[in-house]
């Protein structure tokens, strides 16, 4: 992969090579109190402990910890015991002994207490920082379903998606990604239906990021992904449990990186992105047609507004009169042709839409108010743009708020600009010359070497069970063909 | 890792019925009635199911070849003085009949709305989408060629929307009757399926596991449906004299569907039709880049696609009005006709020789 | 292979696309003719010395000025061509003339009377006329009717276009748009028919329905019996027919308002020793909403009775229709196209239709079917 070496290249300057060899060599060296305390010195949340009953010393960052457990649990009995009491004490199975200078830093700072007695280290976990608890996901809402939603802690991710999972083939396997953050990545995956293939490949491509950190899914997507130049996101990341469990029992893999409250599923479809939980916990008939309503809203945001440019500048021939005459006279006052009209127009829409993201939720309506009321009216009444045109602007708006991925309704809000641009150039050949390429260019993407746009091609006609409809359940026997599962059979219908 | 795409046989089927469909479908009920008279549309099922036994021929070479390229096996029994000018003809023909289709194409948007507008633009978008398909391979090739098909293929259900004014008393109950020309009529009909001769090269990229004879003739039979059935209903839509003075009858068909929010359509969705010209287009060039290739081994691959479009596109400067266009289009698609005809069975011969060759050697030992 | 992203494809295409704009026809400037109409000015007599015929052509398009009085911008001008006359419109506008969206044809009666062929041609040849632009005939000139203002009907094109919609959905005229109008004429089996419209007092009234032999007016059908014309050349699914049907007990007029009427046509064509005989069979199905006269419609005979009537009455008008198209050898109801179906190509190639025709013997047979008599028993 081309993109890994592009990393690798930028982030290993000579210099650096340097420094790390000479850390290295002293990591490496035998266990040494003085050189771990070395490490952290000028870090004013680091806590050294001492005792007097014994010659021990805790070292630790009480920030991580869930002290309350750790004041109760650890330092209470080791308080009263003697050096002899506490060595057999850490001899114990939770402790963990470590023999290097690196392994006790690691352990440190990934949420341990190091444990020094007569020369030898030991590491206990009791990691339990304070963080968000666990609330509805805001960017995925749905109406009915569990209102979990995944938060900054992969450990808490994961135990979401067990609690739902209760076997013992879903497989966790951890990763440490990010020289300098140490983020975890966990690998969760249904042994026996997962595809190994993938499996390993997510594996080689995750290890062969070198990046000084990684906080969050979406950055570690655009990593990951096969072409990360493409508009189109490759994974789909979630931060319902419930989906990710769905995803995981379609044989697909799911990526939960710590500190980021979505999970990465893999190998996702183009069609992924317009699925909602929604679909699945509504009866069929209702799920189909919202999924319905979801795919017309993705032609209307990409084609309205392009069709308004196209047929106010080549093709008047293609309204009905009985709305020529209106949108003739109300583009009679406006000053630019339809083209910088419309761009304009979405513009200012783009405006109001980043305005209302960045504000806090009390001010985000004021500028609803302003936005929608006063430069929709005013724009209108000083023949700025025409009336129709503010309502193909908006509905189109509308419409890519519809699509469930805000990352895939933002790809879209963007290639709208180029059919906007073609249509304006060359009419309705120009957006269908568009259409074209970006048609191709999806045809060609993959996700982890798996089809993107699957099942439409390679054309699958099983599996369109669940792209543009939700088929009922009883129909829905097999899993789907993109992740190459192992074991297909999903449901079996007893007589 | 396994990173090829699975294919099926539907997407070849697919694939059959997007090179076969081309332009020829909007003028195709003009010519069906010029050479074969009332009801001439009942001769396309005729032509359509004689054709089958060639495209037969042409499955059952693809299977025989085992998935090894035809133009290696040509180069084992030929020397290179015979078989150079062989291969500068094929690459030849099928070039200049792809450029010659998205001439057509072009020419027919250029006289609906863009009279004044340059064609070379057009054919020079055509050439850097042809070129943007054929650099991403065979592969990217038949996975766009699905989604294209999706894209275009509801455009037929525009046709149910003038069944309205469709009249069986139109139809006649005359058979091929009035001026006839059935030689004409039928190489009109042998042109509008063309296509299909190129999986003959395709065959050496197609997985071993899809039978390419039960893929090209669905999609040679879904072809005929789609042709029999707008022509059938063009027959009964327009009176037959009057259906002799319509140039794109298809296309006067369309411009009488309207729909809630727009009117005639006919624009719109001949210019969907471009996908299908792209799908032929690169199709084509595919093909002489594959037969190019045996000529010039050590050229890069896509530099030599780059001559292919540019060549073709500098072409396109000769072929401008509707008379030079149509001459080019008859010329060329009876030759790539010819060789649809002449290579199978060439390579059928070949295949002989050789398996008899090699058993000579056998009863030598 | 290299894998091109389609940023990349992209920008050539726009880079070669950016110098388009020849073609743009941006709609603010733009006066789209929603009607045109013919009058002829010169060569009508003269024919025989060889001048060319002029027409005098009257566009009309809307005036797009939200603010404005004037509603539309008309233009005359005299020309030969078609097209030539538009540029010659287009001479004091500051607008591109353009006639996607045309939406009417008009031509006087003595235009078509002329013939109408030499303005077909840029029907069928233009790819920007519409298909379903309506066409009619006005009696008298069309320039006066094109002038003229209408207080009620501020658009004159969107009057007229209704008006003919509303005529034809009542089975009053047919509907002919330019593909209706092509097909019927270059149909061997049928003869192409025309609404006519007239100028009046309060505003344009459809007044007739015209009959052409080829592309030249021959005579024209009075609207009363237009909806029984229907009866005969096509399944109506909608139609009122008011009648006074003589009775021949009383010697009197029975009134009848016979409505909601749907009929069903079957057509059979038997071949003769010398002619043809032509058999329709129309089956209608209506009810009866007002009866004024002596019988007492409540009681089964009466209901029989006043249906024998009213298929005699109608038996008789479609007879003399059929004998007023034969008088003027034209087909307007198709029966050529059956009696074409009815026989082999080479005897349809031998026969003459339009000297046949004439001679032909059409019975026609009628079947009423009352559906009901409305809410009243009483007789």
């Amino acid at each position: 992969m081309s993109i890994f070496d592009f990393w690798r290249n930028k982030k290993k300057t000579k210099e650096e090579d340097k420094e790390q060899k000479e850390k290295k060599s002293q990591d490496s060296e035998s266990l040494s109190f003085h050189h771990v305390l070395n490490n952290f010195d000028n870090c004013a949340d680091f806590n050294k402990r001492t005792f007097t009953s014994n010659d021990g010393f805790a070292l630790f960052f009480a920030s991580l910890l869930n002290t309350e457990e750790f004041e109760r649990d650890v330092i209470r009995s080791i308080t009263k015991m003697d050096n002899h009491q506490l060595r057999e004490y850490l001899a114990q199975e939770h402790f963990e002994e470590v023999t290097t200078n690196k392994d006790m830093i690691l352990g440190i700072v990934a949420g341990s207490v190091g444990f020094f007695l007569e020369g030898k280290g030991y590491l206990i976990e009791m990691y339990g920082p304070e963080g968000r608890s666990i609330e509805e996901s805001e960017t995925e809402t749905v109406i009915t379903g569990p209102h979990d939603g995944f938060v900054e802690s992969a450990g808490k991710n994961v135990s979401l998606i067990r609690k739902r999972v209760r076997s013992s083939h879903l497989k966790c396997e951890k990763m440490v990604v990010g020289e300098v953050s140490k983020s975890e990545v966990y690998f969760l995956y249904i042994k026996d239906i997962a595809n190994d293939q993938i499996i390993e490949e997510m594996k080689r491509r995750v290890e062969n990021i070198e990046t000084d950190g990684v906080f969050e899914a979406n950055t570690f997507v655009q990593i990951l992904e096969d072409s990360p130049n493409s508009v189109f996101p490759q994974f789909q990341t979630t931060e319902r449990p419930d989906v990710a469990c769905s995803k995981l029992l379609a044989g697909k893999l799911i990526l939960a990186v710590d500190s980021s409250p979505a999970v990465i599923s893999a190998p996702s479809s183009f069609v992924e992105f317009f699925q909602s939980p929604d679909d699945y916990y509504n009866r069929w008939v209702i799920g189909s047609s919202i999924r319905l309503l979801r795919f017309v809203s993705f032609i209307i945001t990409i084609l309205f507004t392009a069709l308004y440019v196209s047929a106010t500048t080549f093709h008047y021939e293609i309204i009905p009169d009985q709305l020529l005459i209106p949108l003739a006279e109300s583009r009679k006052a406006v000053p630019f042709p339809p083209i910088i009209e419309a761009l304009l127009m979405e513009f200012t829409i783009e405006l109001l839409r980043e305005a209302g993201a960045r504000l806090p939720t009390k001010v985000g309506q004021t500028i609803g108010i302003v936005g929608g009321i006063v430069i929709g009216q005013a724009a209108v009444a000083a023949g700025f743009t025409s009336d129709i045109l503010i309502i193909a602007v908006a509905t189109s708006a509308i419409a890519s708020f519809v699509i469930p991925s805000y990352i895939m309704s933002g790809s879209i809000r963007l290639i709208r600009f180029g059919f906007i641009i073609l249509a304006g150039i060359l009419g309705n050949i120009g957006i269908v010359i568009g259409i074209t390429v970006v048609a191709f260019h999806l045809a060609t993407l993959t996700s982890i070497n798996k089809p993107y746009l699957t099942p439409i091609t390679p054309l699958i006609l099983k599996d369109f069970k669940d792209v543009f409809l939700r088929a009922p359940y009883w129909a829905m026997t097999e899993r789907p063909n993109q992740a190459d599962v192992k074991n297909k059979i999903r449901t079996k219908v007893k007589e | 890792m396994n990173t090829k795409t699975n294919f099926s046989t539907i997407d070849f089927t697919i694939l059959t019925y997007m090179l076969q469909s081309g332009i020829t479908f909007f003028v195709l009920p003009r010519l069906m009635a010029e050479n074969f008279g009332y009801n001439g549309w009942l001769a396309i099922p005729v032509i359509s199911i004689v054709l089958l036994g060639q495209i037969i021929l042409l499955g059952h070479v693809c299977k025989k070849m085992k998935r090894t390229s035809p133009l290696d096996r040509i180069d084992k029994v030929m020397p290179k003085v015979l078989r150079y000018p062989i291969y500068i003809f094929l690459a030849g023909t099928w070039a200049v009949l792809g450029c010659s289709v998205g001439a057509n194409y072009f020419q027919i948007i250029q006289m609906m709305s863009f009279p004044n507008t340059p064609q070379y633009i057009f054919k020079g978008i055509l050439a850097v989408i042809a070129f943007f398909i054929l650099v991403s391979g065979f592969e990217g090739f038949v996975k766009g060629t699905t989604v294209f098909f999706f894209l275009t293929i509801w455009t037929l259900f525009s046709s149910f929307v003038v069944l309205k004014d469709f009249q069986f008393d139109q139809l006649t109950p005359f058979i091929f009757a009035g001026d006839t020309n059935f030689i004409n009529g039928s190489f009109e009909v042998l042109k509008a399926f063309l296509g299909f001769e190129l999986f003959i090269i395709f065959s050496s990229y197609i997985q071993k596991d899809i039978n390419i004879t039960k893929a090209i003739t669905l999609g040679h039979l879904f072809t005929t449906v789609v042709y029999t059935f707008v022509t059938f209903i063009a027959f009964g839509f327009f009176s037959f004299q009057q259906l002799l003075d319509i140039e794109y009858p298809v296309i006067q068909m369309l411009d009488y569907v309207k729909v809630p929010f727009l009117e005639r359509i006919d624009n719109l969705i001949f210019s969907f039709f471009l996908m299908k010209v792209v799908v032929t287009v690169t199709a084509y060039y595919w093909a002489a880049k594959e037969v190019l290739q045996q000529i010039f081994i050590n050229i890069n691959e896509s530099l030599l696609i780059f001559i292919i479009v540019t060549g073709n596109f500098l072409l396109g400067f000769m072929m401008e009005t509707a008379r030079e266009i149509e001459t080019v289009v008859n010329i060329f698609s009876k030759l790539a006709f010819g060789i649809s005809i002449v290579l199978p069975i060439f390579l059928l011969l070949i295949m002989k020789r050789s398996k008899n060759q090699t058993n000579e050697v056998k009863d030598h030992d | 292979m290299i894998k091109l992203s389609p940023y990349i494809v992209m920008f050539f295409i726009l880079m070669l696309i950016s110098g388009c704009g020849a073609d743009e026809k941006v709609i603010e400037d733009l006066a789209f003719i929603q009607t045109k109409g013919y009058d002829i000015i010169a060569g009508e007599d003269l024919e025989d010395d060889g001048e060319e015929v002029m027409y005098r052509l009257t566009t009309s398009a809307p005036l797009v000025e939200p603010d404005r009085e004037k509603p539309k911008i008309s233009r005359v001008t005299t020309a030969r061509l078609n097209k030539e006359g538009i540029q010659l419109n287009a001479r004091t506008t500051e607008r591109n003339i353009v006639s996607g969206q045309l939406r009417l044809l008009l031509y006087s009666k003595k235009v078509v009377e002329n013939g109408l062929r030499p303005l077909l041609d840029v029907l069928e040849r233009d790819p920007q006329i519409p298909a379903r632009a309506k066409l009619a005939i006005v009696e008298g000139e069309v320039n006066p009717l094109m002038e003229r203002e209408f207080d009620e009907h501020p658009r004159t094109t969107i009057y007229l276009d209704e008006l003919l919609e509303k005529e034809a959905r009542f089975n009053v005229i047919p509907e002919i748009k330019v593909y209706q109008f092509l097909r019927d004429l270059k149909d061997d089996g049928k003869d192409p028919t025309l609404p006519m419209i007239k100028l009046e007092e309060e505003g344009v009234a459809v007044n007739g329905l015209a009959f052409l032999k080829n592309d030249v007016y021959k005579t024209k059908l009075e609207l009363d019996d237009s909806l029984i014309y229907f009866f005969l050349e096509k399944d109506v699914d909608q139609g009122d027919l008011n009648m006074s049907l003589p009775n021949p007990e009383t010697g009197k007029n029975e009134l009848v308002s016979f409505t909601s009427i749907s009929t069903e046509r079957d057509i059979s064509v038997e071949k003769m020793e010398e002619s043809f005989d032509v058999n329709i069979e129309v089956e209608m199905k209506g009810t009866i909403l007002e009866n004024i006269g002596d019988i007492d419609i409540s009681d089964e005979e009466g209901q029989k009775e006043i249906e024998k009537l009213i298929e005699e009455y109608v038996t008789t008008k479609a007879e003399e229709i059929i004998s007023f198209t034969q008088q003027s050898s034209v087909d307007p109801l198709g029966i050529g196209k059956k009696v074409r179906n009815s026989m082999s190509f080479k005897e349809w190639e031998e026969l003459n239709w339009r000297e046949e025709w004439p001679g032909v013997r059409v019975n026609v047979e009628v079947d009423i079917d009352i559906r009901d008599f409305g809410m009243s028993v009483r007789g």
